[in-house]
């Protein structure tokens, strides 16, 4: 019988599925993972005052910050998948999610334009002091689904650590982790979406992103599931967009992105992959992505297309032929 | 109003709030780097659960550099060799000392049964010592190591989190200013869930890496949990109480365990006030809080952020038009911000709601102060002592289900 666990934490609910044979010490396992996905919430959650985003916030325009090892890593993979998206992925985006309407907290006064603030050249990393800094007052972090992953990422090498080899967890239902599957079978399947013909992921020591373009009220990232096979699905606790806004923001445009409804990402990192498919949906092209990941796209309510000269962790029925999307991204 | 506890300085807030000078300076609590002017090396005795969390914390000192660390358990040596990148690893306190006699301190973050020897050890080394709290679990250990402290003339800071939390010592302020005026009950509750259980794949090793629920060297929710809120409140108060009664049970956890997961105490001071404290492993409801309840207002503290709640018949303050203010159901709390001056002076008093870092953070911090600047100790091992004691004395009242009377004498360390 599998063991469930769960915590709220960066605005929505985690949960692991850890199959063992002891379940106090299975539990024993979980219940530190979670701590490792409660101490990344306190450290990354931008609405908190105590995180260490809202510390370089607070320290924007200020001399750099020294951060923990694992914020550091997080914001180096931030500022690395910015620069290989052509920008489609970008950790600053907190100044124009306001200006959209789609933060609620005030703004902060400045007559920084908001190109600059949203300039992720003003990120600094110093690996030798483990410090950043933010380059101008009003800059701030809004670290978003990529700090959904990294928690998973932690946690997941929390229950390696402890001998937990056999799990699934999510965060939200839209980021997921794999160990190794059930007994007896291959993989972890995860539905992507609703419908006969939903496709799926299978996963196995990977992990799984899913975005989607429209309000998250509308997504069609849902589906039903057994054991050994997980739902991916909107998360109602989670920050909505409003109105005809997408919740993905194209950073080019400074508005909401229009280019796929919806992108899957399955990759090694939980993180690398949350920030990926953001990047996708955004407007990056599919073939800026890493070629060790495994990609799924969605440019209309009927199609899902596999990018090809990649692993295929995905079964789509009937396969669709990979053509390149309708709304080709600039480059 | 206490002579050492001066009020708020609210005709500072008052004009800065209607437009005093704006300056770019940050609060010292908002401050990017803590500033130690000296350059200080120490090593970490335990890197289980509250030792990764120093790590962490520790990572933000400029001026502190973590060259080593020990532990028995060489899954959490492994798991402590990522985090503690340029620290080297030890088996023991005693390989560790010998590798890197150039330590200036010692943070002690072994189980608390286990704090005895390793200070002592620190101590006789000539290092300084950041104990993690409760001091110990019996009398015994806390006046063998008040005793090791008071001769070593090093810097030794018992880790109540509470006296080194601007947000606190500032609702502390408010309180023996009499904002509150006269204290008519104290409460307390430390709620999680959590099964309190370490993993352990190696059974011979289950025993001591669950030493929390192991009912011969444990204190239990009152011990763990407990004794930072009873500390933080005789820190406000300057009353210890004289007599304790405790009841408890397995309701959460039915596992075969025999330490309590849910506790209820009582704790009644010498003028007939009382403290009601309670914890449980198995709910989450309004986490870890503390209140005191005066005739004039309650102030209630969650850690990195407090509040005051007024009475209606309590006198209002000029300062008060610029506070920010949090709804409660039907109560309105204003929120206590540490530096509030400063930050109403640059329009920016909403950022300070909230501390940007963990309490451990602020402790070890005021430690780093005491060997680089000489300042005060804010928990001596005397003061940690104390608190420890009480929590002693619970999880006595607990474990026996009688009363337990506190003497002057259980307080001291001969």
């Amino acid at each position: 019988m599998p063991l469930r666990l769960a915590c709220q934490a960066m605005g929505t609910r985690f949960e692991l599925v850890l199959t063992g044979q002891h379940e106090d010490q299975l539990r024993a396992v979980g219940e530190l993972a979670l701590e490792e996905i409660q101490i990344a919430h306190r450290r990354w959650n931008a609405f908190a005052s105590d995180s260490v985003v809202a510390h370089l916030a607070r320290c924007a325009g200020g001399p750099e910050v020294k951060v923990d090892p694992e914020t550091f890593e997080l914001l180096h993979l931030c500022v690395e998948v910015a620069k290989k998206s052509h920008g489609f992925f970008n950790p600053l985006l907190g100044p124009l999610l306001r200006q959209l309407g789609l933060r609620d907290d005030r703004p902060e006064e400045t007559t920084t334009p908001l190109t600059t603030l949203i300039d992720v050249k003003g990120i600094s990393l110093d690996p030798d002091s483990s410090s950043v800094g933010l380059a101008r007052p009003g800059m701030e972090l809004d670290l978003g689904g990529i700090a959904k992953g990294a928690a998973l990422d932690l946690a997941a090498r929390v229950l390696i650590e402890e001998g937990v080899t056999c799990a699934l967890m999510h965060g939200g239902t839209s980021t997921a982790l794999a160990l190794d599957p059930p007994p007896g079978r291959d993989a972890w399947q995860v539905v992507i979406g609703t419908g006969e013909h939903a496709p799926q992921a299978l996963l196995a020591n990977t992990a799984l992103s899913v975005s989607a373009a429209h309000s998250r009220h509308g997504s069609p990232i849902e589906s039903s599931s057994e054991t050994g096979q997980e739902q991916q699905g909107h998360d109602p606790t989670e920050h909505h967009s409003r109105d005809h806004h997408s919740h993905i923001l194209d950073p080019h445009q400074a508005c909401g992105t229009r280019h796929l409804l919806a992108a899957a990402v399955v990759g090694p990192s939980a993180a690398a992959c949350d920030a990926w498919s953001t990047a996708l949906v955004a407007g990056c092209r599919p073939t800026h992505v890493p070629a060790s990941h495994s990609l799924l796209t969605q440019p209309s309510p009927d199609s899902w297309l596999l990018s090809p000269g990649r692993p295929n962790c995905f079964r789509i029925e009937p396969c669709i032929p990979a053509t390149p999307p309708p709304t080709a991204a600039p480059f | 109003m206490h002579p050492s506890n001066p009020s708020p300085d609210r005709r500072t807030i008052l004009m800065a709030g209607a437009g005093g000078a704006a300056t770019q300076i940050l609060p010292d609590f908002l401050a990017a780097r803590p500033h130690l002017g000296a350059e200080l090396r120490v090593g970490l005795v335990g890197v289980g659960r509250q030792g990764r969390a120093m790590l962490a914390e520790l990572g933000k000192f400029d001026e502190v550099t973590l060259l080593a660390y020990c532990d028995t358990d060489e899954r959490r040596l492994r798991s402590a060799s990522r985090r503690a990148r340029g620290a080297q690893g030890y088996a023991t306190q005693e390989s560790m000392l010998a590798a890197h006699p150039d330590l200036d301190a010692l943070l002690i973050a072994t189980p608390t049964h286990l704090h005895r020897e390793p200070c002592k050890e620190g101590l006789a080394a000539k290092k300084h010592i950041y104990c993690e709290s409760p001091l110990a679990h019996t009398l015994a250990d806390c006046r063998a190591i008040t005793g090791a402290a008071s001769s070593a003339g090093k810097v030794f800071q018992t880790g109540y989190q509470g006296r080194a939390n601007p947000v606190y010592a500032l609702a502390r302020s408010f309180v023996r200013s009499g904002a509150i005026r006269d204290v008519v009950s104290l409460a307390a509750q430390s709620n999680q869930k959590n099964s309190w259980r370490t993993p352990s794949s190696d059974p011979a090793r289950e025993k001591a890496l669950n030493w929390r629920l192991d009912p011969e060297v444990s204190l239990g929710l009152p011990g763990e949990l407990g004794a930072q809120q009873f500390d933080v409140l005789h820190w406000f108060t300057s009353k210890y109480p004289v007599r304790v009664e405790a009841s408890g049970a397995v309701l959460a956890w039915r596992d075969g365990r025999q330490v309590s997961d849910t506790v209820h105490a009582k704790l009644t001071y010498k003028d007939g006030s009382q403290l009601d404290w309670s914890a449980t492993l198995g709910n989450t409801y309004n986490g870890t809080q503390e209140l005191l309840m005066g005739t004039m207002g309650t102030v209630r503290l969650a850690w990195t952020h407090g509040w005051l709640f007024k009475e209606s018949d309590a006198p209002t303050q000029g300062w008060e038009v610029y506070a920010n203010r949090q709804q409660f159901h039907n109560d309105e709390g204003i929120t206590l911000i540490a530096d509030a001056t400063k930050l109403a002076s640059q329009g920016k008093l909403k950022k300070g709601v909230g501390l940007p870092h963990p309490g451990l953070y602020y402790g070890l911090e005021s430690f780093f102060q005491s060997i680089a600047k000489g300042s005060k100790v804010v928990c001596s091992a005397e003061e940690g002592l104390r608190a420890t004691a009480i929590a002693i004395k619970v999880q006595a009242a607990l474990a026996t289900g009688r009363p337990q009377n506190i003497d002057e004498s259980d307080l001291t360390s001969k």
